[in-house]
């Protein structure tokens, strides 16, 4: 059996099935690359041949008894004759076709069922599922071939037709099993809630949506349906089982046997038809695994790629020189005649810890030799921090491997020296590798759930560690890994958990934990606080920053964000295509970036604090490493780019501690970059525009009172919404409260926030207003009407169209089998019947345009895996404006994206408000990007809403203790660095079973005794500003009562007014 | 243990259903070939026998259907399947128990072999991954795991028993031997036995080699292995337990699903060579019409099925936490 269960969904970038139009071509170039495919593919056709022409290709009868029984191979009959007197080579010949029949019908019988069932379990959900999958599941371990002959002991030599049913009817599960969790996987895809939220039918979405993408575990599931199939008749023939007068291989090899043909002298007339089951078995079985080979290109053939690497670029003996093809750079030439880079120059900080010269990696792709990393030089002193930013495919995470030699291949270093404390880490092998690992510079990883062994306990992973470096004994390598524990302020019982037991910000700390084992002067982290939320991002960063200090390591960190960074790194480097961009001081680069990416990435960040300005990004995408640009690497996507800059490659010039590679520094008088509009550069697109204060309506963020448009009722209401989810089984369930009571109104043109830590309920929102699910209690009014009334699918469909909704993830939202036009034109062909197919077309092509993908018709005519990430979630924003929306629910449109495509969609956002009219739910966690772009925010926590109100008010002046730490969580470039602020190391809790009280108490520096029993409900704490703390709104009606004191007597500490509708007193208990 | 008790009532339902199907199956069938048999025995065998007949198919009851299945229900549970056709006057739980050492001696100990030394190598194969090993291999178990199971067997006889004589033709032990433990008779079982557990071997081991090494190449991709060769382990650490150690676990289920199909290769080899275990049994009673017999020995392969994945379920729940702790 080969691996079904490895096959991977039409994914990422990399390994997608090729979409239909060019995967015939595809599919076949594929086929004619793999030797087995070839293999199978020609065994497969040979077969067909035969079983088709068996007149025309036996020599004789297969059943005529005619000749000398008992006969050798010879000239006249190949294979003999059997003890009958019959030709066995024309036996075979005959016997093709009934195999060939038993296999295709078998195999074609079982994959329907196989696809009924899988797929409507895992569509159907529920009860359906589970008798469905127990069904499937029985008859899976059940042996079939016992049962198979119980029934054909029953049934008396059973015919073809019946062996096909049988056969059939009894080889289907492991089919189903593999499809249902195909299409359980599938099911979690956002293309498929899109298509829901469309307003899809089931069926459709079934046959259309999930159908295609399945097709490579189709092919393999009937493949290997047909291979069981052959095998078993033939087997069942063999045994007397079949119909013994049949023409078929199988009752050759029962006729044969029963006159024991082996002994007899007759030994073909036995092995023959063995060797044909064989053969065409084996023909479907290299078929399959081809097929396992192709869709899942991990499996492919490794060495050849790696030797083709070496080959194309050869790793040079001699180090530091510049192993770029081409004409020579003009030398880097630092004014000190020091390598450039060196940290060394701003003082005595001593001689480099780490050292690395004209670093090259590369790996071979079928489209070419992918430069990941392009001679990068760096130094690094004892105890320094340094930070290397840039957009993702800036060879990042590759330059970082490469240093601490954990390269997997194909990719491998092909030029350039890394010194390390001494050691030649290039040229070091694995063996001595070894000894400098860990014990000298230890590694951290992004997603420590990845990267923690998730079948050993914490103790364990650190034990063998220790065992490998040291003679430490058990009682020793305890204490110290308690010792590592409580460092990062980690309990030291969870050091018998297992991974998926601790929480992702412990899990991330104890990954920081196990680095910090042997102390080593070096620790190489990679993202590690990418997959964490921002108060937790926060804490970890700080810590990291604190063991710093106190131990004295220096620390290498890659990361995408840029702001993350700002207080912590000494010194950054920017890397762009492979190349170091930028290198110098933090404070420096922040203060005054000289590369204009360096400058691009900076402002690609909205900022919590200080006014409020136009951001612009940076427009395109980095480059294709195969073939970067010629020149400058930056230069296609450069404000200042020259003439000049498309030519000459630039070297790395010295401006202080700084070193920039850009053109406009070579000239030694040039000191830094001015503001865009200096330049005369008429042909650069209106979206580089300089920053500007923001101004007048109409730019983003443009504070505006809610529902201001004087139509009446607001667009949408919602009052006391609700949702729970239960979980666990059915006995020991338990209630997930995801979303409770929450009161939100948006108004026309408005843009409204939603901000809130992961699990915060924000999702189930979005979800609930776009029907996706119904709320458990409580109610959405649209334009005054109740949406849970709207029962006729038409007015369902009405409710649709004008409250479409935008995925997080741009990799899921898109179905990878069709083109970008195809979810634009579905939805018009769902929502506005009155179009005919010409005028959808240019009503596409008018929304692609409004959200700038242009040229519109050929975006239109894209395939996902051909468009970036920031392209797709456009296509999103184009698919919503197509049904001429009035609100668009926008879940983390932006979170997946890099920083510098993010602005250009929030930019987007307010572009659409202006010119289209359309309201929005914004949803995300970045309350920065919040900020740029709402009206109004509403913070979440552990599905409530917390606090609300006009965006810079709230952000201003936040008044609920969880609102300040968020701000104060968020990175902020311009704010100083405040180490004092304890780590907060609390996470959001799951609201399952929840009791009376905040939920935000048992992390709340403020909170009192009331917090711990009574939720609080929402109230006014200034006005248009609500907050749901007990402190806050004590404080607030303290205020409220000076004030009022001032004009009349006191009155009782008065109950909290609650305008935003939350009337419901706070001791009300929970349900 | 949660884990462990669901996949315990799965085993139970897995039970009820293959009793079920055995009831049913005669009761179902068209034509009735049970009366029709009966008829052409009634002149061969003695009143027990036909009675064990009558109970088997239910014939000449005048019981309802539920009671007769209640009925068949406790007649499994105590082992009454009645007497043997084939092997008359023998109980058929008798002749069940006599074929049962065979088949667990040799397809028992085969299949655990197969499966120990298939992950094995191919855990080497993938770990070296595009070494000699990797390279060689998956493409000839490819084409060698489609080979039918009593091919394999029919040649092994031709050239090891017929052509070279190296090894017995068919049979578990000469038939001049008298049964008895001693060092000629069990040296005899051995040199009877090696033929038909190589064909076992050969057939049962290309799908864990490919599964395995497949596994352990996408298991290689993972960040957890990265760290462990960041941390400095040796490589035997790594590949063990890093590598190995999460490799095995989708190859555990893989190897419990898949059992039927061993079953079925090991009834085949059995019938190839004769040997005297359940499934050479299995199918003589098809042959001989002994319906009793051949149902007995249904519910005791697919018993035996379950109980093997029951062990393999509780070996993955003992090297897999997560699965200690399902929800």
């Amino acid at each position: 059996m080969t691996t079904l269960t490895s096959m991977t969904v039409a994914g990422g970038a990399t390994g997608a099935p090729s979409p239909q139009r060019r995967r015939g071509g595809k599919f076949w170039r594929a086929v004619r690359h793999n030797r087995k495919a070839t293999a199978g593919v020609i065994l497969l056709l040979f077969f067909l041949v035969l079983a088709i022409f068996p007149g025309q290709i036996a020599p004789y009868s297969g059943t005529a008894e005619i000749f000398q029984p008992g006969l050798g191979p010879s000239g006249a009959h190949w294979f003999g004759t059997t003890a009958y007197g019959q030709d066995v080579l024309s036996q075979l010949i005959w016997g093709t076709r009934q195999s060939l029949i038993i296999a295709f019908a078998v195999g074609a019988l079982a994959t329907c069922i196989a696809v009924i069932v899988g797929v409507s379990a895992a569509y159907l959900r529920g009860a359906w599922d589970g008798v469905l999958s127990l069904v499937t599941d029985v008859l899976l371990v059940i042996p079939v071939f016992p049962l198979i002959i119980v029934i054909a002991a029953y049934l008396k030599s059973a015919g073809t037709v019946m062996m096909i049913i049988v056969l059939g009817a009894l080889g289907w599960s492991y089919g189903a099993r593999q499809l249902r969790s195909q299409a359980l996987s599938l099911r979690d895809r956002d293309f498929l809630e899109a298509a829901r939220v469309r307003g899809e039918r089931r069926g459709y979405a079934i046959v259309m949506e999930i159908l295609p993408t399945m097709t490579s575990l189709i092919v393999a599931s009937f493949l290997g349906t047909a291979v069981y199939a052959v095998l078993t008749a033939a087997a069942l023939q063999f045994v007397g089982l079949g119909n013994p007068n049949m023409q078929s291989w199988g009752t050759m090899l029962y006729w044969a046997e029963n006159n024991e043909a082996l002994g007899a002298g007759m030994p073909l007339w036995a092995l023959m038809p063995g060797v044909c089951v064989a053969l065409l078995g084996a023909a479907l079985a290299l078929l399959n695994y081809a097929f396992d080979e192709i869709s899942n290109p991990a499996l492919r053939p490794v060495r050849v790629r790696a030797q083709r690497a070496r080959r194309l670029a050869p790793r040079p003996g001699n180090p530091g020189r510049d192993q770029r093809e081409g004409p020579p750079l003009p030398t880097p030439a630092p004014p000190s005649g020091r390598p450039p880079g060196a940290a060394d120059e701003d003082g005595p900080r001593g001689r480099p810890l780490l050292s690395v010269r004209q670093l090259s990696v590369a790996y071979a792709t079928d489209s070419g030799l992918v430069r990941a990393v392009d001679g990068v030089d760096l130094d690094l002193v004892p105890g320094e921090f340094l930070a290397i930013v840039g957009e993702s495919g800036c060879g990042k995470s590759t330059l970082l491997f490469a240093l601490a030699r954990l390269l997997n291949p194909p990719a491998t270093i092909t030029g350039g020296t890394i010194d390390f404390k001494g050691h030649n880490m290039v040229d070091m092998t694995e063996k001595r590798l070894r000894y400098v690992r860990w014990q000298e510079y230890s590694v951290v990883m992004q997603s420590a759930m990845n990267a923690l062994n998730p079948v050993m306990t914490v103790a364990q992973q650190m034990a063998d560690v220790c065992r490998a470096h040291t003679e430490m004994t058990s009682a020793e390598i305890e204490q110290r890994s308690r010792e590592v524990l409580r460092l990062v302020s980690i309990d030291p019982v969870h050091l018998n958990s297992y991974p998926h037991q601790l929480s992702g910000g412990m899990r991330q700390r104890a990954m920081i934990a196990m680095a910090l084992l042997f102390r080593p002067d070096l620790v190489i982290m990679d993202e590690p606080t990418s997959a964490l939320d921002v108060v937790a991002q926060r804490s970890l960063m700080v810590q990291v920053k604190e063991l710093q200090k106190q131990l004295g390591f220096a620390v290498i960190f890659v990361t995408h964000d840029m702001s993350l960074v700002s207080h912590f790194a000494d010194r950054l480097m920017v890397m762009y295509a492979g190349e170091v961009a930028e290198l110098g001081p933090t404070v420096d680069l922040f203060a005054k970036p000289l590369h204009p990416y360096a400058r691009g990435l900076i402002e690609a960040f909205p900022s919590i604090r200080g006014p409020k300005v136009v951001l612009s990004g940076i427009t395109g995408y980095p480059p294709d490493l195969v073939s970067p640009p010629s020149g400058c690497r930056f230069h296609p996507r450069c404000a200042w780019a020259m003439p000049e800059c498309s030519v000459e490659q630039p070297g790395l010039y010295r401006r202080g501690s700084t070193t920039v590679r850009c053109l406009l520094y070579k000239d030694a008088s040039y000191e830094g970059l001015g503001r865009k509009e200096e330049l005369n550069r008429p042909s650069r697109p209106a979206t580089a525009e300089a920053p500007a204060p923001v101004g007048g309506a109409g730019t983003a963020g443009t504070h505006r009172p809610a529902a201001d448009n004087g139509a009446g009722a607001p667009l949408v209401q919602t009052s006391s919404l609700t949702r729970h989810f239960r979980i666990g089984g059915l006995l020991t369930g338990h209630t997930l409260h995801a979303v409770e009571d929450v009161e939100l109104v948006i108004g026309r043109k408005e843009i409204v926030a939603l901000v809130g830590e992961s699990g915060s309920g924000k999702s189930t929102v979005a979800r609930l207003l776009a029907k996706v699910y119904p709320p458990t209690a409580g109610q959405i009014l649209f334009e005054g009407v109740p949406v849970g009334q709207l029962r006729r699918r038409g007015s369902v469909l009405a409710y649709r169209s004008q409250v479409p909704m935008v995925f997080q993830d741009p990799f899921s939202s898109m179905n990878p089998v069709f083109r970008a036009g195809h979810g634009v034109l579905r939805a018009m062909k769902l929502h506005r019947r009155e179009l005919d197919k010409n005028g959808r077309h240019a009503e596409a092509v008018r929304v692609m345009e409004a959200v700038g993908l242009v040229p519109a018709e050929m975006m239109l005519a894209k395939y996902p895996y051909e468009m970036s990430g920031g392209q797709r979630q456009r296509v999103g924003f184009a698919q919503a404006l197509a049904l001429r929306p009035k609100l668009i629910i926008a879940d983390e449109p932006v979170s997946m994206l890099d920083v510098s495509i993010r602005v250009g969609l929030l930019n987007l956002m307010t572009k659409l408000r202006e010119e289209e009219g359309v309201s929005f739910l914004y949803i995300t966690h970045d309350i920065a990007s919040a900020r740029y772009v709402a009206d109004r925010v509403l913070v979440m926590y552990a599905g409530r809403i917390v606090e609300q109100g006009p965006t810079e008010q709230v952000l201003a002046d936040p008044r609920h203790p969880y609102t300040k730490l968020l701000l104060r969580a968020a990175p902020d470039p311009r704010a100083p660095l405040d180490l004092s602020e304890a780590a907060d190391a609390g996470e959001p809790p799951k609201v399952v079973d929840p009791k009376p009280g905040c939920a935000f108490a048992p992390r709340c520096p403020v909170a009192v005794e009331q917090c711990h029993h009574v939720t609080p409900a929402l109230g006014e704490v200034a006005p248009l500003q609500l907050a749901a703390c007990h402190v806050a709104q004590m404080e607030a009606a303290s205020l409220v009562g000076q004030r009022a004191s001032e004009q009349a007597p006191p009155e009782a500490p008065a109950p909290i007014a609650s305008p935003g509708g939350g009337q419901q007193a706070a001791t009300r208990p929970l349900p | 243990m949660r884990f462990v008790l669901r996949r315990l009532g799965f085993f139970v339902v897995t039970l009820w259903a293959a009793i079920s199907l055995n009831f049913l199956i005669p009761r179902l069938m068209p034509g009735n070939p049970a009366l029709a048999m009966m008829a052409s025995f009634r002149g061969r065998v003695t009143g027990q026998a036909l009675k064990a007949l009558e109970i088997a198919f239910g014939v000449n009851t005048h019981a309802s259907l539920v009671s007769e299945y209640f009925q068949y229900f406790g007649d499994v549970f105590t082992g009454h399947f009645g007497l043997s056709i084939t092997f008359f006057p023998q109980t058929v739980s008798h002749e069940v128990i006599q074929a049962l050492p065979w088949t667990l001696g040799l397809v028992g100990v085969t299949t655990v072999l197969a499966f120990v030394l298939g992950t094995l190598i191919g855990l080497v194969a993938g770990w070296r991954r595009g070494g000699k090993l990797d390279s060689v291999l998956p493409p000839v178990f490819v084409v060698t795991s489609a080979f039918p199971y009593f091919w394999v067997g029919l040649v092994a006889v031709y050239v090891f028993a017929l052509k070279l004589g190296w090894f017995p033709v068919s049979g578990g032990y000469a038939t001049n031997d008298q049964i008895a433990f001693t060092w000629h008779f069990i040296g005899d079982v051995l040199r009877h036995s090696i033929l038909p557990a190589c064909t076992l071997l050969v057939t049962a081991i290309g799908g864990w080699i490919l599964t395995m090494r497949n596994t352990v190449i996408t298991v290689l991709a993972e960040d957890y292995v990265r760290m462990a060769r960041a941390k400095g382990l040796r490589p035997w650490t790594v590949m063990w337990g890093y590598a190995g150690r999460n490799a095995i676990l989708p190859n555990l289920t893989g190897f419990a699903m898949s059992l039927g199909f061993v079953v079925s290769g090991a009834i085949l080899v059995e019938y190839v060579f004769n040997y005297p275990g359940v499934g050479w049994m299995l199918l003589q009673s098809v042959e001989n019409e002994d319906y009793g017999l051949m149902q007995a020995l249904f519910l005791l392969i697919t018993v035996a099925v379950l109980l093997a994945i029951l062990l393999s379920d509780v070996l993955t729940a003992l090297l897999d936490p997560r699965t200690r702790e399902l929800r």
